[in-house]
């Protein structure tokens, strides 16, 4: 009996969402009903509400609806929202099974635009995901992807990319204007990238622990020696779960822990005991209280130097 | 006008036969008006949805049935295009293509499978409600509602069972999120859904239990390291909730999910023409049709059809005409002792002829009135009976 | 009135032969005639009433020349002069009681049928005892009920001539002799010349004349 693979049962996935209608680059311009209208783009995380926002300036009604303080992947529109959302001319999504409530949701495939289309062969799949059978169906296995493609800014300039294409088809008397923010947007992104690198040169081959596994495609962009945990920044982990982390550490001598948000201090105290220092590298996949995505990156990058060069 | 009088009389005091002769009048008169009635009204309905929809891609076979299939939601189809080959059409970039699956019921209504193009493609609006917007839900014509009485917020079951028989097609519990607008059209008596609310319908996705908890060992048979078999009673979702959403998924290669037609709207006729020799080269999966060329087919069939049926129409003409004037005869016998009587009274015999033109004018008038009645009640239900008749 | 000399009046396919050598009945007299089933009784009648017209011989009515006369002449002589009661009564059945006693002024266009005609035939509906039943259809009748309405129709053009052919034929001898009243009572009314054909020789009495055809001959 022929077992679909992890990867494939994940590109299936992925497909599942790409029929649920993400735009290709190649579909034909769409244009808002009235031209003095303008048109309404849609983004399901703030790292492209960011960047449409940069590229767009006001040629286009941005909206990013996600309430401050929820993590956007595991949002859920309500349905007034969602029918608005019919209405849009444009929907950013992230793509690599990011925001799962756009393969339940019934929205114009023509506005849906997958901003990581473009390299979906560099997705991510994360492991864990058990295979079963019921019925007659054989065997399959509802798995993961690794969605934080926007921290490896090498991946993020490609979704601006995606972003710029799909403003292009909105305004295209204003294209060039986009086009032009984008240089300057892949230009900071490339800094970001510059100094990411220059964190890996820091880092070489020495262990690293996160709190959360998030930073896949920071690790695999850089060469990160990275193994994840399941901590929230807000909650104590059980004694186990210290054990755990404990034991890792005997085969992986991590110094540097990378955390999404800043643990209390008592958690870092603990940490410190066990030889880790902590350092955040916040994922931003929300509006930031305060900055930008870009200067959060910034500032991810910059302490990440700083922790790697204390080291 | 005393002869008018008595003629009157004369019908409505032998109300039997007045009324048989009127019928036998009405009914020779009505066939070939309602044919005519219903030829126009059909030819006028399959050319309107035919003038507003550029080109249908569908399997090869019948374009025809593919026509019907796409436009008028009959559920003969001459078979399935997969997805990937819809995609195929769309990554040409010659237009916009709304997807269609058809393949199931509801309450013998057609359910659609779309994209929320459609509505938009055919200027439908919603009445009350919305359209659908999640997986489950489904907004339904106002033929459909009227018949059915439900309302936004009711729900709706889909039918067991299916054209193409795809083993493990469960009803599914259709949420009713809006009722559209009378659109006076085909789209008034069916059952609009998200494509992916078709696929689970048609077993390809569904919801269940996460195997991967520890907590659901009753439906477990067997597990083993990251592998998990559960017995057929793992309960599969029949109807979308806001609680099970999320475990809803399809398997297989969504490239090769089945449509059973796609609506293309090409940008230009350039764009329709480069399309049309795509799929006129050798080995094109399916086929490209243009509805008005295949109504235009469609009706040139029927009119000689209808050439046959108006020749007969006019024996059956000429025989009813040989009946009444063997009635008229029979009648002037039947009544010869009345005439007998007026003759003696002194009536002129011009005055009798004109008693029995004023009858059978009468009888005929109101004859043809019924027919002409019969042939505006088809003419004002034909937007129901076409569909009957194309079914 | 009536003047008849040497009539002579043969149906076309039929052996029997009606002869009348000399018949004259005054004005506003009222004469019976009897005779043997075939003997030409209804025959004489319609001669006199310009429906038979006669092989031979002259038929003199008010001094109108029946026997000279076209169809339509005729016809017209009809409508003007003679009140005809028939033996089948002939009434229409589609018709109500007020309809069958109006209906000599719906087939002939000579008649004018306005309010003044609407009236008489209400008032001799009433006399005649079918007040009430204007607008029943004559089917519903009783037979007695029947020949009043006959009666009606015939005086309602106030016809010089009243003719009636054997109008008690087939009623029980009190509705005989009540409708003889009424003829008899009618006829003198309107001053009319009355002829009936009976074969019953009870209500003979009612006539001061009986003409007897015998085998054909008055």
């Amino acid at each position: 009996m022929h077992y679909p693979s992890l990867r494939g049962t994940a590109r299936t996935l992925f497909l599942v969402s790409v029929l649920a209608g993400c735009a290709k680059v190649e579909a034909p311009t769409i244009r808002p009903a009235a031209s003095t209208r303008k048109p309404v783009v849609y983004a399901v995380n703030y790292p492209l509400a960011r960047f449409a926002e940069r590229l767009g300036g006001d040629a286009a009604d941005l909206r990013f609806p996600v309430p401050s303080g929820v993590d956007p992947a595991f949002w859920r529109p309500g349905r007034d929202l969602l029918a608005a959302m019919q209405q849009a001319d444009c929907i950013l999504l992230n793509g690599a099974d990011y925001a799962k409530w756009v393969k339940t949701s019934f929205l114009p495939e023509a506005a849906l635009v997958n901003t990581s289309a473009a390299f979906a062969e560099e997705y991510i799949r994360l492991p864990g995901a058990i295979q079963h059978s019921h019925g007659p169906g054989g065997m399959h296995a509802h798995e993961g992807t690794d969605f934080n493609t926007w921290l490896d800014p090498v991946l993020a300039s490609q979704q601006a990319e995606a972003v710029c294409a799909a403003l292009g088809r909105l305004v295209p008397e204003e294209a060039p204007v986009f086009r032009d923010r984008l240089a300057s947007l892949k230009d900071d992104l490339a800094g970001l990238d510059k100094t990411l690198r220059e964190c890996a040169v820091l880092a070489g081959d020495a262990p690293l622990v996160a709190s959360h596994p998030v930073y896949g495609y920071l690790a695999k962009r850089y060469g990160w020696n990275l193994v994840s945990l399941h901590w929230e920044p807000g909650e104590t982990p059980p004694e186990k779960e210290w054990r755990s982390l404990e034991s890792i550490l005997k085969t992986h001598p991590a110094k540097v822990m990378i955390w999404e948000g800043e643990p209390d201090a008592d958690m870092v105290n603990r940490l410190h005991r066990l030889g880790l220092k902590v350092t955040v590298f916040a994922p931003c996949g929300n509006r930031p209280g305060e900055g930008s995505y870009m200067s959060v990156m910034r500032a991810n990058a910059r302490q990440l130097k700083e922790a790697l060069r204390d080291e | 006008m005393n002869t008018l009088f008595l003629a009157w009389r004369y019908v409505t005091g032998h109300m039997v036969k007045s009324a048989i002769l009127i019928a036998c009048v009405a009914f020779t008169a009505y066939l070939p008006l309602a044919v005519n009635t219903l030829v126009a009204r059909g030819q006028a309905q399959l050319m309107a949805r035919a003038r507003t929809t550029p080109l249908v891609v569908g399997a090869r076979g019948s374009r025809t049935d593919l026509t019907l299939h796409a436009l008028h939601f009959r559920m003969k189809t001459p078979g399935v295009i997969s997805v990937a080959e819809v995609d195929a059409v769309r990554s040409m970039g010659f237009g916009e293509v709304i997807p269609l699956y058809l393949a199931f019921t509801a309450r013998d209504y057609p359910v659609v499978g779309t994209s929320p193009a459609y509505f938009k493609f055919r200027h439908l609006s919603v009445d009350t409600g919305s359209l659908p917007l999640l997986l489950g839900d489904s907004v339904i014509g106002a033929d459909v509602a009227q018949a059915l009485g439900l309302e936004p917020g009711d729900a709706l079951l889909s039918d067991p069972r299916n054209v193409f028989d795809i083993a493990g097609a469960y009803p599914l519990r259709m949420h009713v999120a809006g009722i559209l607008a009378r659109s006076n059209s085909d789209d008034d008596r069916a059952v609009f859904v998200d494509v992916k609310t078709a696929w689970v319908i048609a077993g390809l996705g569904h919801g269940h239990q996460n195997l991967a908890k520890k907590t659901e060992e009753d439906v477990v048979l067997n597990r083993t390291e990251g592998a998990v078999v559960a017995n057929a009673a793992l309960p599969q979702f029949n109807e979308v909730t806001p609680e099970n959403i999320d475990s809803f998924h399809f398997h297989g290669e969504p490239a090769d999910y089945p449509l059973t037609a796609a609506i293309v709207i090409p940008g230009n006729a350039k764009a329709a023409t480069l399309l049309a020799g795509r799929f006129q080269r050798d080995g094109a999966p399916g086929q490209l049709a243009r509805p008005v060329d295949v109504v235009e087919e469609m009706m040139a069939t029927v009119f000689r059809v209808k050439r046959l049926f108006d020749a007969n129409v006019a024996l059956v003409t000429v025989s009813t005409t040989l009946l009444l004037g063997l009635v008229v005869l029979l009648s002037l016998r039947m009544r010869a002792g009345e005439m007998r009587t007026m003759h003696r009274l002194g009536c002129a015999r011009g005055t009798m002829f004109w008693l029995q033109c004023w009858e059978w004018t009468i009888l005929l008038v109101a004859g043809a009135s019924v027919a002409a009645l019969l042939a505006a009640l088809t003419g004002h239900f034909a937007r129901a009976i076409i569909p009957w008749l194309l079914a | 009135m009536i003047t008849i000399d040497g009539l002579r009046f043969a149906y076309p396919h039929g052996g029997f032969e009606l002869q009348v050598s000399h018949l004259a009945i005054a004005r506003g007299e009222h004469t019976a005639i009897i005779g043997p089933s075939g003997s030409g009784k209804t025959t004489l009648l319609h001669c006199m009433a310009g429906i038979a017209v006669p092989r031979a011989g002259e038929v003199v009515v008010d001094g109108e020349r029946l026997h000279a006369m076209g169809d339509a002449a005729r016809r017209r002589f009809r409508i003007r002069r003679v009140g005809f009661v028939f033996q089948d009564f002939a009434l229409v059945d589609y018709l109500n009681v007020g309809e069958n006693i109006l209906f000599p002024y719906y087939i002939n266009r000579a008649l004018t049928l306005d309010r003044a005609v609407r009236g008489r035939a209400a008032e001799l509906a009433k006399r005649m005892g079918l007040g009430s039943l204007a607008r029943r259809n004559v089917q519903r009748l009783s037979q007695g009920e029947q020949q009043r309405v006959a009666l009606c129709r015939a005086l309602l053009t106030c016809p010089a001539l009243l003719l009636a052919d054997e109008p008690t034929g087939n009623l029980d001898p009190a509705l005989k002799r009540r409708l003889l009243d009424l003829l008899v009572e009618q006829a003198r009314a309107h001053g009319s010349t009355l002829v009936m054909v009976t074969h019953d020789h009870s209500l003979l009495d009612r006539f001061p004349r009986v003409i007897d055809l015998a085998e054909g001959t008055a």
